[in-house]
């Protein structure tokens, strides 16, 4: 795929960059938030609705549906955009880039009218319910059953790593609806109401300290049968395929936003570079390493979104890797530089929460180990495991 | 940008490739005649004022060069000093460009000197008249005992000066082969010669302009080299732990070696990204190219002596054999790796590079 910057693309980049430099600082100042302080969950969902009032909502959308209809290159362009400016990231992920698109390819009119305007205003907000205790990286032996009553489906089981269940108003969930057959078939995709009689969400407290993932326990719940997302049975299907291209964006907006830190590490280092040559020298080292890790994801987020379809998933898989491994390489040597020669424990603070968060960076959305199973097989043929 | 080859690149890279396949790599002339064949001695012949769609045909057979290891200073014959003379000597390029298309004018380039960022470093020249004397020590120059003519670059009183000197007189030059065993072709050069003046291409600022816009354009074709052999090894890594059985079954099926080889696949297609994206970024003359050719060589280095480390890892004893043929990719790695910038240089440049852009 040619992935050349049309003038389209780059009237529309500049457009959002000229907006984002007035809307962050202003956003900001109505928060009497610091420049470089973190955003909170609450202060990223009120910037959702701020996006969304000034119309840069769901811009892989298309317009009939009240998005912005971008080009792949555009939304890259877009994700860059709202890194450069430390914007605050969306809390409401995968309503808008998981949940939204498979609702537009496979949903009923019924559903696409009833859940689409809420999660591109972010009135609503939508947790996914795929893994469970037992079903991690191999999440076809899945066991939470949905078994058919009249016009209602009951659940029953246990999801775990649910993020913002304890927020969200809905969750999307690969559920068991055929027992008697193998693995992959007999599984759907459908919506449950998160406020349905019988569900308890626990929270789970995460290595940062953060409460932000959830174990959700269905007892007989009660959902119905028009919640289901296509076709009975065929959940597997679209949990995967359909998506491929909105997984690519999600890492790639990630990237950009590692990208963005790579410059912040400049700048610190910049500033307080001094003392001993010999120190000077490793900060610099330390700065110039950051770029270049930066530099790669960024050249393989463009990569991947030029991939053709064959190869998505595999591509997909190498800009996971790229962007994970290398964001946890960059902030361990942040943290390193930092033990010597940062007296700010605030500073020091905010740098080592990225650094904690990014050891969940190599596990979710596919660990590593199972995204080097993919390319392994899948992009170099060699032989599956011999059992 | 683009990261796939049009239909009739594709048809160039088979073309070369398989004209390569069947060459002694260590035979200039016949790689010589094998890329005036394909044409592609025409193509890179066009003066190269400013960078257009034909560094995209030069990535294609860069690759297939670091592919099959070819040997002969196509990079410097083929793009690097026809650039410069064709900038530099304008109506007579024409004539120079007629011995050089038959092969009469492999050129090389010294430049490098070791410990030095600077690369009019390490030679000093003095021009009196119509002579000019020159002095001095380059490092890590290829092929010069074979080539016709050198690019040097060098410094006269402070000022930098090019000067592409014919090498059919050989008194004044010692030439110490540093080549490694089974290894690419490189020495050390030292000067003490006293010729004509007219050798002098372009002194001053102006010697540095284009000798960093040529410089840009040659890493990032050694970049693509490395991206070619180290696409190479990975390749018949991935040959060989498919066909090589153990325990009664293929070796390439178990995860420990599926592992390493997903990791090198990693780090090849985003040596393949960063490389052409960078070009588009210097074929689009953007600004900031300098900071990011010096990214992908850092990235190039540690990339293609990966892939031979894993290569010769998964290969077993045998890839610790002179017959098993990766000794050449490992030691071409290594060179590569110090040429153009080693990675603690071009670190050290992007750093500058940084400090600049505040």
């Amino acid at each position: 795929m040619d992935l050349s910057l049309t003038v389209k693309a780059q009237e529309f980049r500049d457009r959002f960059a000229e907006w984002l430099r007035t809307a962050v600082p202003e956003f900001r100042a109505s928060l009497r938030r610091a420049e470089g302080e973190a955003w909170t969950t609450p202060d990223r969902m009120k910037w959702e609705r701020v996006v969304f009032d000034a119309g840069w909502s769901g811009p892989s959308w298309p317009v009939e549906y009240g998005g912005l209809g971008l080009t792949i290159v555009e939304q890259l362009l877009y994700y860059e955009e709202l890194a450069r400016v430390d914007a605050p990231e969306e809390v409401n992920r995968v309503g808008t880039r998981i949940l939204g698109p498979t609702l537009l390819e496979h949903g009923t009119t019924t559903q696409k009218q009833r859940y689409l305007h809420t999660i591109l205003n972010a009135t609503e907000y939508w947790c996914q319910g795929f893994s469970e205790p037992e079903a991690g990286s191999d999440l076809a032996s899945l066991r939470t059953t949905a078994r058919l009553d009249g016009d209602e489906y009951v659940l029953n089981g246990q999801k775990i790593w649910t993020t913002n269940a304890h927020l969200a108003n809905h969750m999307f969930a690969l559920v068991r609806t055929d027992t008697s057959v193998s693995n992959h078939a007999g599984l759907s995709y459908m919506i449950v109401d998160m406020r349905t009689s019988g569900i308890e969400v626990r929270p789970i407290t995460d290595l940062t300290g953060s409460q932000e993932f959830n174990e959700v326990y269905f007892d007989d719940v009660r959902v119905p049968a028009e919640n289901v997302i296509g076709s009975p049975n065929e959940g597997w299907k679209m949990a995967g395929e359909s998506l491929k291209h909105e997984r690519t964006v999600n890492i790639a907006g990630r990237a950009f936003r590692a990208q963005r830190q790579a410059e912040r590490i400049s700048q610190w280092v910049q500033q307080t570079r001094s003392g001993s040559s010999a120190a000077h020298a490793e900060l610099s080292r330390h700065e110039a390493l950051s770029y270049v890790d930066a530099y790669v994801m960024r050249c393989a987020a463009y990569r991947a979104a030029a991939a053709d379809p064959e190869e998505v998933i595999t591509i997909g898989a190498i800009l996971k890797v790229t962007w994970s491994e290398g964001h946890q390489r960059m902030l361990a040597r942040m943290m390193d530089a930092l033990d010597d020669t940062e007296p700010s424990y605030a500073k020091r603070a905010s740098w080592a929460t990225l650094w904690e968060e990014s050891f969940a960076e190599t596990i979710y959305a596919g660990t590593s180990e199972i995204l080097r199973n993919i390319i392994s097989e899948r992009r170099l043929g060699l032989p599956r495991r011999s059992s | 940008m683009r990261f796939a080859l049009t239909e009739e690149q594709q048809m160039f890279q088979d073309a070369i490739q398989s004209s390569f396949e069947n060459l002694n790599p260590q035979d200039w002339e016949a790689s010589w005649q094998a890329a005036a064949q394909l044409g592609a001695l025409d193509m890179f012949a066009q003066p190269m004022k400013s960078p257009d769609e034909s560094l995209m045909d030069f990535a294609v057979f860069a690759q297939a060069a670091g592919r099959y290891l070819n040997d002969w200073p196509w990079l410097e014959s083929a793009l690097w000093v026809p650039t410069l003379v064709s900038i530099t000597r304008g109506s007579d390029y024409a004539e120079w460009l007629t011995a050089w298309s038959t092969g009469k004018n492999l050129t090389t380039v010294a430049w490098e000197h070791q410990g030095s960022s600077d690369p009019f470093d390490g030679a000093k020249a003095a021009i009196d008249g119509s002579r000019i004397s020159l002095h001095g020590l380059k490092h890590r120059v290829p092929h010069m005992s074979k080539a016709g003519s050198a690019l040097i670059t060098a410094r006269a009183q402070g000022e930098a000066i090019l000067l592409l000197l014919p090498l059919d007189d050989s008194e004044g030059i010692t030439i110490s082969d540093e080549s490694p065993v089974g290894g690419p072709g490189t020495a050390a050069v030292h000067f003490d010669i006293t010729t004509t003046s007219s050798v002098v291409l372009a002194s001053g600022p102006e010697a540095e302009t284009l000798f960093a816009l040529s410089l840009r354009y040659a890493t990032l074709m050694r970049c693509f080299e490395m991206l070619g052999g180290a696409r190479e090894v990975l390749d018949r890594t991935v040959s060989h732990v498919t066909s090589r059985q153990q325990f009664k079954t293929a070796i390439g099926s178990f995860q420990a070696v599926k592992h390493q080889l997903a990791s090198v696949s990693i780090a090849v297609e985003n040596l393949a990204a960063t490389a052409y994206f960078t070009l588009d970024a210097v074929i689009a003359g953007n600004s900031d190219v300098d900071t990011a050719i010096a990214a992908t060589k850092v990235h190039a280095n540690q990339t293609y002596l990966d892939a031979c480390k894993t290569g010769i890892q998964l290969h077993g004893g045998f890839g610790y054999t002179w017959e098993a043929g990766l000794h050449r990719f490992l030691k071409h790695a290594r060179m590569r790796a110090e040429q153009f910038g080693s990675t603690e240089s071009r670190l050290r440049e992007i750093s500058r590079h940084l400090e600049d852009s505040v």
